[in-house]
């Protein structure tokens, strides 16, 4: 049992280094077809820039970057926190009385399938040109998918282990808190890989129609004012950290699952 | 007819109805009373901006329209070909899969402005984008709904030395059919919503213009209008597709596709 274990971690670790290995293989490789596509078909710089520009674009314009990223960050950061708290009440209620489930869900479901173009302008209504707003649209476009994958994962739970809590006479608290939470932590890390994301692409999207700080504003005023380099800068960054979001949600992802296999 | 069957449907159409026009008739008995706040139009006040401009719907639904179907079809097109050429060529699996996942979570629309840079101003950047933000699901469908037969049923073919079309037409095919139109049902919704995005970027015609005018002069009927304009959409290209799947698969429905 040890071995296979140090066995399995060691394999985590290789394949950590070798997913790491291969993300810098295929950047440089991305990055050098970019190079190439511009010297082939002489691509005019104000279409695309070389890479080298863009790169030096970030280091001139860092503070700008670094300034509109943290905004739209920190409205991405604060809103899923809201929206996880919430999906976790609100998932742990609906196992607690099947009733309450029953009156709430088809609402829940009418929401759910309420599309982020058409959530966004109505926030912007309630909310007025602000952060309030990013906030608001990033809370509840996670909202749903967190709330469907616990719900999921609550009710995933191990008939046996159950029927065991209840000859050991548990009451139904002790029941979730050492049983169904447990089955449902990798259900909700799978939520957060899909909320992540769309946490992201929703406060940028809020950004778009309120015109109020962020990265996806300064994609769109960058784009509009023809500074091409500042434009693909802000691309990447946003790129970027929309995959580092993905990737760190994959990863806890997997962390979380081990303990299943 | 089946009774129960009828009194089903019944209760899964009348009472959410129901519940419906109770909602908008108090909404409209709140507005009457100056109850409501002032960014809540009447729900009068909505349906009256269709029946006094129909030119207004008309000339913004349209284009989207067709902007997200023909992005949808594209991607639609692609999407099937690779996802068939990845299950051809196993070298190219894990390229093709990887590719399709980084373009569905990284904020594509975010690159709407590099995108209108290089292709210019017209409606061919919003198909781009609406065939972007549709390709996955359908990715993952024909991938998945290749991959689904079961090794015996290819033994069996192999024995019946079945060619590779006849193993196509007769296994790889129908058992392909619910995976991939799975896919296409989830990816519909996603090719208007990306097609109306695409459209706050800048152009001049579709329900995004639509709402992008109407949140910049406060004008709130316009704004719930496009909307509703959007979710109808949506929610009709899932429909559309769900009755395809209906009609063309009668023998098994229920498949999950992973994400």
């Amino acid at each position: 049992m040890a071995i296979s274990l140090t066995a399995r971690r060691q394999n985590g670790a290789t394949d950590f280094l070798r997913s790491i290995s291969i993300g810098l293989l295929s950047l440089i490789f991305l990055l050098g077809l970019w190079q190439m596509v511009i010297t082939v078909w002489h691509v005019p710089a104000y279409l695309m820039p070389a890479p080298g520009h863009v790169l030096i674009a970030i280091g001139t314009n860092w503070k700008v970057l670094s300034a509109q990223t943290s905004f739209t960050i920190g409205a991405a950061a604060l809103g899923l926190t809201i929206s996880t708290t919430f999906a976790v009440l609100i998932a742990i209620a609906f196992t607690m009385s099947r009733r309450l489930e029953q009156a709430s869900l088809p609402a829940v479901i009418a929401f759910r399938s309420a599309p982020v173009a058409a959530v966004a302008p109505i926030i912007m209504l309630f909310f007025g040109r602000g952060i309030t707003t990013s906030v608001m649209v990033v809370t509840i476009v996670s909202f749903f998918p967190l709330l469907v994958n616990l719900m999921r994962g609550l009710a995933s739970t191990d008939k046996n282990t159950l029927e065991l809590m209840h000859v050991y006479g548990a009451t139904r608290w002790q029941q979730l808190y050492r049983v169904r939470i447990l089955y449902a932590l990798p259900y909700l890390f799978a939520g957060l890989r899909v909320a992540g994301t769309s946490a992201i692409l929703g406060a940028m999207l809020s950004e778009w129609i309120t015109g109020s700080r962020g990265l996806g504003n300064l994609i769109l005023e960058s784009g509009e004012m023809r500074e091409t380099e500042l434009l693909w800068a802000a691309v990447l960054v946003s790129v970027t950290v929309a995959l580092i979001v993905f990737w760190t949600t994959s990863a806890a992802e997997r962390r979380v699952l081990q303990w299943k296999a | 007819m089946d009774v129960a069957k009828a009194k089903s449907a019944f209760s899964k159409v009348a009472l959410p109805m129901g519940v419906l026009v109770a909602i908008l008739c108090a909404a409209q008995t709140l507005k009457y009373f100056n109850l409501l706040p002032i960014f809540v139009p009447g729900p009068w006040d909505v349906v009256m901006q269709i029946w006094t401009s129909p030119t207004l719907v008309s000339s913004n639904v349209l284009p989207t329209l067709y902007k997200a179907s023909a992005g949808y079809l594209i991607a639609a097109i692609v999407a099937v070909c690779a996802g068939s050429l990845a299950v051809l060529v196993r070298m190219l699996y894990g390229p093709i899969y990887n590719f399709g996942v980084c373009i569905n979570s990284v904020p594509i629309i975010a690159t709407a402005p590099l995108i209108a840079l290089t292709m210019g101003n017209g409606p061919q950047v919003q198909i781009a984008i609406a065939a972007l933000a549709s390709q996955f699901p359908m990715l993952v469908g024909t991938m998945q709904g290749l991959r689904s037969a079961d090794a015996r049923q290819l033994e069996l073919m192999h024995v019946l030395s079945a060619s590779k079309l006849q193993t196509l037409r007769y296994l790889l095919a129908p058992g392909a059919l619910p995976f991939m139109l799975a896919g296409f049902k989830i990816a519909a919704p996603s090719a208007v919503l990306g097609a109306i995005t695409a459209e706050w970027v800048g152009a001049d015609r579709g329900i995004g213009a639509l709402m992008l005018y109407a949140l910049f002069s406060y004008d709130t009927p316009k704004v719930w209008l496009s909307v509703l304009l959007t979710c109808a959409l949506a929610a009709s290209g899932y429909g559309l597709m769900a009755l395809v799947q209906h009609y063309v698969l009668w023998w098994d429905r229920d498949v999950e596709l992973e994400s």
